[in-house]
């Protein structure tokens, strides 16, 4: 038995090698032909390249684009649903999604909470120097920010002492109503009961009358807002007489913080040394200084928690005074939201409170009220 | 007239001489391979194969070597396409991929070993191929795995089997032919 090596069966192998002979007219012509296959061939990848750079570019740009659409439109609906101006369906939609992250946001069938933080309002607090008495002895006009019109009420409830001859409004300087929280400049002259204007802060009456209310600062009521208004009180009303009312600073209804006004001088017996009335709703009547003297029967109060409001028990009325049947007795005044209409006329023992604004129901229960603050002089 | 071997770049860039010596180096090649294995049109093989290189040559990577087994895979490829798609056109068993070709055969009388050819014969085509590329054409097995699409352990294997079924097949036929004799 023949024994085939493996290097010999290799050489064989490699001899049938056989390299059949071409045809040199055919071999030219196939090589150029395969020369110009190759040149486009390259001209193609080239072409490629460019065409892919082309189309990444495209790519990314359209990337971008709809982000940036996405992005703009995602924060355009969570805003529109923040808001809660989405049509219904969207955004309960939108508030169930996003409840489950624990964002609160409004269904379309929710009420507004009302206890948001009101928007304060521009003005708030300004007062006018006590020291400069305007020229103008109508109330409102001598304010620059006075308001053309608050609600007034033509249901104003006015009590009067009978035995005391009322005093006579004067009735080309109506006092209307003022915007919570602008600082009126001082009334020059108020008949007795007169409101001193809604929200004016009241600069020093100059001179009040028996019965007349040298009230500035009446915060508002009645007015949405009235809750913000700013009841600054009135400088120290130099004196006052008997059944003066030397309030100032009556707190806003609302929340308002009736701050009293400074200390009043002196107070004759029935005077009412009031400042601060804090009013109905929530505010904090704030006292005033201490009365330097109250005969009986006198009401040094100051920070009278007004009236019958739902919220009046939260008031800070700050009595503890001898309110002797004084201040703001009955919350004359006003329904609702009415800034205080004057008492006519007050005998002593009467509240010299005119213009106790807001008694009442002025602005219980808005929404913005509370932020107002009754600055004291 | 020898033409200096160029480089890949040069064919890349459409040099003349360069195709020039393409068609020199494996234009024969091819042509032989094809009808080793029985193409009726081995020339017709040859220009779709060098051709197929032209147009791919633009994004080829590698050196001589890979453009050689490059190559030979396309001439493979084409091969046996061509092939099954004749065999499509009869009636034959379905493991006829593993039935030795006739044509190889047919050829095999023709050469200077018909001992050798008729050994050949009784191997797989797939095997034939392996052989034929590795030991006739003298591509590496790496080149060769490369060629026929299989990974280089497996053709390693096969070449090692092929050879030892090639030399039993001789060391047979000898046998037998003492015997008669």
């Amino acid at each position: 038995m023949s024994r085939v090596s493996r290097r010999s069966l290799v050489s064989r192998l490699e001899a049938l090698r056989v390299d059949e002979p071409m045809n040199d007219v055919f071999a030219d012509d196939l090589a150029a032909r395969l020369q110009s296959l190759a040149i486009a061939a390259s001209f193609e990848v080239g072409a490629n390249k460019g065409r892919l750079r082309r189309k990444l570019v495209a790519a990314i740009g359209s990337i971008g684009v709809v982000g940036w659409i996405g992005v703009t439109g995602a924060a355009a609906s969570v805003g529109l649903a923040t808001t809660g101006n989405l049509p219904a369906p969207i955004q309960d939609a939108v508030s169930s999604v996003f409840e489950v992250v624990g964002i609160d946001i409004p269904a379309s069938n929710d009420e507004p909470d009302s206890n948001d933080e009101p928007t304060p309002l521009e003005g708030d607090g300004d007062s006018v120097d006590a020291s400069v008495p305007s020229d103008d002895s109508n109330p409102e006009a001598s304010s620059d920010s006075t308001p053309e019109s608050t609600p007034e009420s033509d249901d104003d409830i006015v009590l009067v002492d009978p035995s005391v001859p009322a005093i006579d409004v004067d009735e080309d300087n109506p006092v209307s109503s003022s915007r919570p929280g602008n600082s009126g400049s001082t009334p020059s002259v108020t008949a007795p009961g007169q409101s001193g204007g809604n929200g004016n802060s009241g600069n020093t009456p100059a001179a009040t009358a028996p019965g007349q209310s040298g009230n500035s600062g009446n915060g508002n009521s009645g007015n949405g807002n009235s809750g913000n208004g700013n009841g600054n009180s009135g400088t120290t009303p130099a004196a006052t007489a008997p059944g003066q009312s030397g309030n100032s600073g009556n707190g806003n209804s609302g929340n308002g913080n009736g701050n009293s006004g400074s200390t009043p001088a002196a107070t004759a017996p029935g005077q009412s040394g009031n400042s601060g009335n804090g009013d109905s709703g929530n505010g904090n009547g704030n006292s005033g200084s201490t009365p330097a003297a109250t005969a009986p029967g006198q009401s040094g109060n100051s920070g009278n928690g007004n009236s019958g409001n739902g919220n009046s028990g939260n008031g800070n009325g700050n009595s503890g005074n001898g309110n002797s049947g004084n201040g703001n007795s009955v919350n004359s005044n006003s329904v609702s939201g009415d800034s205080g209409t004057t008492p006519a006329m007050t005998t002593p023992g009467q509240s010299g409170n005119s213009g106790n604004g807001n008694s009442g129901n002025g602005n219980s229960g808005n929404g913005n009220s509370g932020n107002g603050r009754g600055n004291q002089d | 007239m020898a033409i200096r071997r160029p480089s890949i770049a040069d064919l890349k860039r459409g040099d003349p001489r360069a195709w020039r010596w393409f068609v020199n180096e494996f234009g024969p090649a091819v042509t032989g391979y094809a009808k080793k294995f029985g193409h009726p049109d081995p020339e017709e093989v040859t220009g779709s194969t060098l051709e197929t290189i032209a147009r791919r040559i633009a994004k080829f990577e590698g050196g001589h070597g890979e453009l050689r087994s490059f190559v030979f895979s396309i001439a493979h490829a084409r091969i046996v396409d061509d092939v099954r798609k004749r065999s499509r056109r009869q009636t034959v068993d379905i493991d006829w991929a593993n039935q030795p070709s006739a044509e190889y055969t047919d050829a095999a009388i023709e050469t200077s070993d018909p001992e050798l050819m008729a050994a050949l014969a009784d191997m797989p085509d797939e095997l034939k191929h392996m052989l034929h590329l590795r030991y006739v054409e003298g591509l590496s097995t790496k080149e060769t795995a490369r060629a026929i699409g299989k990974s280089e352990v497996a053709t390693r294997v096969a070449l090692s089997r092929g050879m030892a079924r090639l030399r039993e097949a001789i060391e047979s036929q000898r046998d037998q032919s003492e015997d008669e004799s």
